[in-house]
């Protein structure tokens, strides 16, 4: 069973097909929820830090873009883009 | 198969599709509402970072197809996008094949991966383990732009990790747009 791929259906799940990607995936996280060892417990908590990084991602997104909407609403109207390419380029 | 989502020329690409998309979307206006003004810089981001990806990954055409799905945001990505662009994210938008399979095959691919995992192996530790990955990957389906028509968990978890790689690039460069504002302080 765990010679076996993933058929085109995706019923079933290799696991060395997960782990590969797994392994990439811890790289990905924050380092506190990094976890060593490919056990299949330990592959149902790095998805769930998976799913838990992805929503705070997206939080994070959601608090930027309120930060980023206010302050264009109180940029000169004159030069908006000249605002923001100035403060890039520091 | 996975694009350097974290190279410079990527963050360059996004960064300059981000700022013709906030100059774009006349975000100074002071008539824009509130919830209008975060949702245009929201929805300027989010295209930014999708087309810096590039129309190959999935993920990148679903999450601008799910914003060309909303008709009230129309107006702002004909200007982002040019009217051609915009055309083919709204098709997409209505197509089921990319934005979500229909729910009868979800639900026939769950039944059918429980039954498996009950009748196959000996070990019951490994077949409750086994169920609870794919419970996981249900989760990340849903989390990922596109992921619920994604076929195989093999596509599902690289398109998992080129959307986490660039999401936190997306978080980087707004960041920094946020940081080196003067009127920040």
């Amino acid at each position: 069973m765990s010679g076996r791929r993933s058929s085109s259906r995706g019923n079933s799940v290799s696991e060395e097909e997960i782990n590969e990607l797994i392994s990439k995936l811890q790289s990905l996280l924050p380092a506190s929820a990094r976890r060593r060892g490919s056990s299949q417990a330990s592959t149902t908590k790095l998805l769930k830090e998976t799913c838990s990084y992805i929503k705070s991602l997206h939080r994070e997104v959601d608090d930027l873009s309120d930060r980023l909407s206010d302050l264009m609403a109180t940029m000169d109207h004159n030069s908006p883009g000249a605002e923001i390419i100035r403060s890039l380029l520091r | 198969m996975h694009a350097p989502t974290s190279s410079r020329k990527f963050k360059k690409a996004f960064m300059e599709q981000l700022l013709v998309s906030l100059q774009v979307a006349g975000l100074t206006s002071k008539t824009m509402g509130l919830q209008e003004r975060r949702d245009a810089v929201r929805l300027s981001s989010d295209v930014a970072m999708a087309v810096a990806r590039g129309r190959a990954a999935p993920w990148a055409r679903a999450l601008v197809a799910r914003h060309a799905s909303e008709r009230r945001n129309e107006a702002l990505l004909r200007r982002i996008l040019g009217g051609a662009g915009y055309e083919s994210a709204a098709a997409a938008g209505r197509s089921r094949k990319i934005v979500r399979r229909s729910h009868g095959a979800c639900r026939r691919k769950r039944i059918k991966s429980s039954v498996m995992a009950a009748s196959s192996g000996s070990n019951g530790g490994a077949m409750v383990a086994r169920r609870m990955v794919k419970k996981r990957l249900q989760v990340l389906r849903k989390l990922v732009p596109g992921g619920e028509a994604l076929h195989g968990s093999f596509s599902l978890l690289s398109q998992v990790l080129d959307y986490v790689a660039c999401l936190k690039t997306q978080v980087e460069l707004m960041q920094r747009l946020c940081k080196g504002s003067p009127a920040a302080a």
